[in-house]
């Protein structure tokens, strides 16, 4: 299991789902972020939360929900909420101020952060990336779109590692460590050679990509597509058409 | 003519010369080993041999397959004429796998092959390369040996005309080298192998034709004998093992490097030889 990743195998009717059907549904989800109000968004989130209770990946879930959105909310309270200044801001210390316009715009922001994140982190927990690639390919996506979604997340711990091996070896003749300065020395002796290998790799990757006729044809057979039925196929057609019309309405009704 | 066809190549990075009017041809079948020490040139010619040109670094001289540039080639027409197997396989990965089999079949799938077609491929080139066990593997979290067998397997998918090795046995252990050489001297006879490398062993246990690159040119070319125990050679990458062996035990003090038996069975006859004449 690589260490980025919060998938978990399992037998589910989300798990069995084709993932383009997942991705149609995501889109109903970003629609609905323009309709929902925000105790729905929070509710919607808290709902997501619990399936994947449900589905027995809550602990993944829930632990990568709180380490992504945690930070960011609290940025978006206190920015919104006690920083920026509204008409209806009552002072409190220094530069910061109560504003309750501030904080319903933030509870909204939230909401829909909030909910997203929950969607998307279902998504991944259900979805391995090899079956989103090749649902990818059997839709006709251009190779070189699935390459760049799939190419970080297999090159990352590749990348971490080979930072650990310089960062050792720097450490090993004698580079210093203890104080911030040289931490911050250390980073930048670490980018150096980190970046000019990341370079090299690109460059005989891109021959490699070529060598083997990566992106020759506009779309590449697949050996084991995910699984798909007539059912699911007209189901993505619903989502996608209910996700337009709603962003259509909240559009068109201001 | 049929085959890959370097003629007068020479390439610099910048002021510094890599390759120097190196002319030679590869022709079906043809098993060529390339030897010369670290920046010779070898991983430069092998990216040239492979249609890797490089981007906008000029070269003087022309590489050609089957007479025509590597330029006029299509991609997909280049991957089923050649594969290039590079000697840090981690490089050599696709990037785009998650699994063994799905790198081995990236490059058969990137053809449009029927599925059929490309099933029989992969599980082909898996079992060629020992790599079945580990088909559901991640690619990245094998060891380099491994990866170097995966590389391999991933370039015969594509079937190629021509396979180009660049140091392939670098990270591999005794067993991994000898199984590696045993699978590269069972590939069909109809395929052209390059093995570029610095050990004179390997070269001398898989090829038939030799060439030596000092100094990016192509210093010696015929035999092992005229090749492997050419001066130059000698200086730069050592004898191989058996003339080795026998300069150690001061066995054929008389005779020049370039006369020491350079098998097992040429030692024995050289001793039987001197034992007849004793007698």
């Amino acid at each position: 299991m690589r260490s980025w990743s919060i998938h978990r195998p399992g037998t589910s009717a989300l798990h069995r789902a084709n993932p383009l059907t997942k991705l149609a549904a995501l889109l109903l989800l970003a629609a609905l972020l323009f309709v929902l109000p925000w105790p729905g968004a929070w509710a919607g989130s808290l709902l997501l939360l619990a399936a994947a209770f449900g589905l027995r990946i809550g602990g993944v879930v829930l632990r990568r929900y709180l380490v992504l959105a945690t930070p960011f909310l609290i940025a978006v309270f206190i920015f919104h909420g006690l920083i920026v200044d509204r008409p209806d801001r009552m002072p409190l210390a220094a530069f910061l101020s109560y504003s309750q316009e501030g904080l319903t715009y933030a509870a909204v922001l939230g909401g829909r952060i909030s909910l997203m994140l929950a969607g998307s982190l279902l998504f991944v927990a259900t979805t391995h990336p090899a079956a989103l690639l090749r649902s990818l390919d059997v839709a006709g996506m251009p190779p070189g779109l699935s390459f760049l979604l799939a190419s970080p997340l297999l090159l990352i711990d590749e990348f971490t590692k080979r930072a650990g091996a310089i960062r050792d070896a720097q450490q090993a003749r004698g580079m210093r460590v203890d104080t911030l300065s040289d931490r911050l020395r250390a980073l930048r002796l670490l980018a150096v050679p980190l970046v000019t290998l990341a370079l090299a790799d690109a460059q005989e990757r891109s021959g490699v990509l070529n060598g083997r006729a990566f992106r020759a044809f506009p779309r590449r057979a697949v050996l084991s597509p995910p699984p798909d039925t007539a059912l699911e196929r007209r189901l993505r057609h619903v989502l996608v058409a209910v996700s337009v019309l709603l962003v259509g309405c909240a559009l068109w009704l201001g | 003519m049929a085959g890959i066809a370097v003629s007068h190549l020479t390439f610099a990075f910048g002021d510094k010369p890599v390759l120097d009017n190196v002319s030679l041809e590869i022709r079906a079948g043809a098993r060529l080993a390339i030897l010369g020490g670290n920046g010779s040139g070898k991983t430069t010619l092998a990216h040239f041999l492979a249609g890797w040109l490089p981007d906008g670094r000029p070269h003087q001289g022309t590489v050609t397959c089957d007479g025509r540039p590597w330029t006029e080639w299509s991609l997909a027409e280049r991957a089923c004429a050649v594969q290039l197997v590079g000697q840090v396989p981690v490089r050599h990965l696709s990037g785009r796998a998650f699994t063994v089999r799905e790198e081995v079949a990236f490059g058969p799938e990137n053809l449009n092959l029927p599925i059929s077609e490309i099933q029989a491929r992969t599980e082909r080139a898996l079992a060629q390369c020992r790599l079945e066990q580990l088909a559901e593997r991640d690619p990245f979290t094998l060891s380099g040996g491994e990866q170097q067998r995966l590389v391999i397997a991933a370039a015969l998918a594509l079937e190629p005309r021509f396979l180009v090795l660049d140091e392939p046995l670098t990270n591999l252990d005794p067993e991994a080298r000898e199984h590696v050489l045993a699978l590269l001297l069972s590939l069909p006879r109809d395929r052209a192998v390059v093995l570029l490398e610095t050990s004179p062993d390997a070269a001398l246990a898989f090829a038939e034709d030799f060439m030596l690159l000092d100094g990016g040119r192509i210093t010696a070319h015929g035999s092992a004998r005229d090749v492997l125990l050419h001066g130059c050679a000698v200086r730069t990458l050592g004898l191989p093992s058996i003339p080795r062996a026998c300069r150690e035990l001061g066995l054929f003090g008389e005779l020049a490097d370039s006369e020491l038996p350079l098998s097992l069975d040429e030692a024995k006859e050289l001793i039987k030889g001197a034992a007849d004449a004793r007698r």
